[in-house]
């Protein structure tokens, strides 16, 4: 699959990218610490929301860049370096979330018109905890990172037809546990 | 028949939120919801789950030390692959080293000169030969 660049938010960007990827390989570790601190925030976001854990996330964020750092020779294109960092990324949150072991949640029914953001958000979790990984990240990368089908086709690196299939059958999955977790079910 | 229909309006609800649809799928959809309120509610059911699942997004703050962690330990990374890469030259020229160093301790100690080379009465004193004893009427013969 070629390297695109398709998280970049612009050229520029990647250009600077570049710029500091060229002063990495001479060795210079303030274009290293430069590089950290310019994607390490969205890294980390991307984990937390497919791991649903916030110091894994920075666990598996810190992973990513050496990892990264240590492959920086497979780089064909140093502009595609963000696509290359968020792949990365994201297959290992998805090696974490295979080797963890599948849990029964029972649930408490709850009442979608009066919870909180928390309780939302333990609803949400137990939810996701439901889905295989291929599913819940397609749904995580597309719902709440609002990546395009072919931003998750490249970082899950797999054809778009793919992203569409998945995304069909992890939303028809988290509706219905959705529905059958809320109090609202629909006649 | 009635699943395709139902597989096409959910397909065309979810474009709804990247393009408009054209007059013929709107107009499929309104009839479909008609003949279908079971369908809607489904629909109603997912845009609440998916509101639910983008409020849930966690944005987590970076701890202060990241930078100086992840640079740490690509010092370490780096390290360890170089000592990695030059050990095994390192163990193979020690190996090669001990090896010179123990034949030439053993070429020492082991030579033995020929009798030749020794000076006088020295060969006697060599403990390595096995003195051979004349037999006892052998001087009284004499």
């Amino acid at each position: 699959m070629a390297q695109s660049n398709i998280f970049s938010a612009s050229a520029a960007r990647s250009l600077d990218d570049v710029r500091y990827l060229e002063r990495c390989r001479q060795g210079d570790e303030a274009a290293l610490s430069e590089l950290i601190a310019r994607h390490r925030t969205r890294l980390t976001r991307i984990a937390a929301n497919i791991l649903r854990d916030a110091n894994e996330a920075e666990d598996v964020a810190q992973e990513s860049f050496l990892k990264a750092f240590r492959e920086l020779s497979s780089l064909r294109d140093d502009r595609a370096f963000s696509g290359f960092i968020y792949r990365i990324c994201v297959r290992l949150c998805m090696d974490r979330l295979r080797q963890r072991r599948p849990e029964a949640t029972e649930f408490d029914y709850v009442d979608t018109t009066s919870n909180t953001q928390v309780e939302n958000r333990i609803v949400v979790h137990k939810l996701l905890d439901q889905l295989s990984p291929e599913l819940r990240t397609t749904l995580v990368l597309r719902e709440m990172e609002q990546l395009s089908y072919e931003e998750i086709s490249e970082s899950m690196n797999v054809p778009v037809g793919t992203v569409r299939s998945r995304l069909h059958a992890a939303r028809d999955r988290f509706r219905t546990l959705w529905i059958h977790a809320t109090k609202d079910v629909p006649a | 028949m009635k699943h395709f229909a139902r597989k096409r309006y959910f397909r065309l609800r979810r474009a709804e939120a990247s393009r408009e649809l054209t007059p013929a799928e709107l107009k499929f959809v309104d009839q479909f919801e008609l003949k279908n309120p079971a369908s809607v509610d489904l629909w109603e059911a997912e845009t609440g789950a998916m509101e639910a699942l983008r409020q849930a997004t966690l944005n987590p703050k970076v701890s202060e030390g990241f930078t100086l962690r992840v640079l740490r330990l690509h010092r370490v990374t780096v390290t360890r692959a170089q000592v990695q890469y030059w050990t095994p030259a390192f163990l193979g020229a020690a190996l090669a080293a001990v090896a010179l160093l123990a034949m030439l301790q053993i070429m020492a100690t082991s030579t033995v000169p020929k009798n030749s080379e020794m000076p006088n009465g020295a060969a006697a004193q060599r403990t390595d030969r096995t003195i051979q004893f004349l037999p006892e009427n052998a001087l009284q013969d004499r």
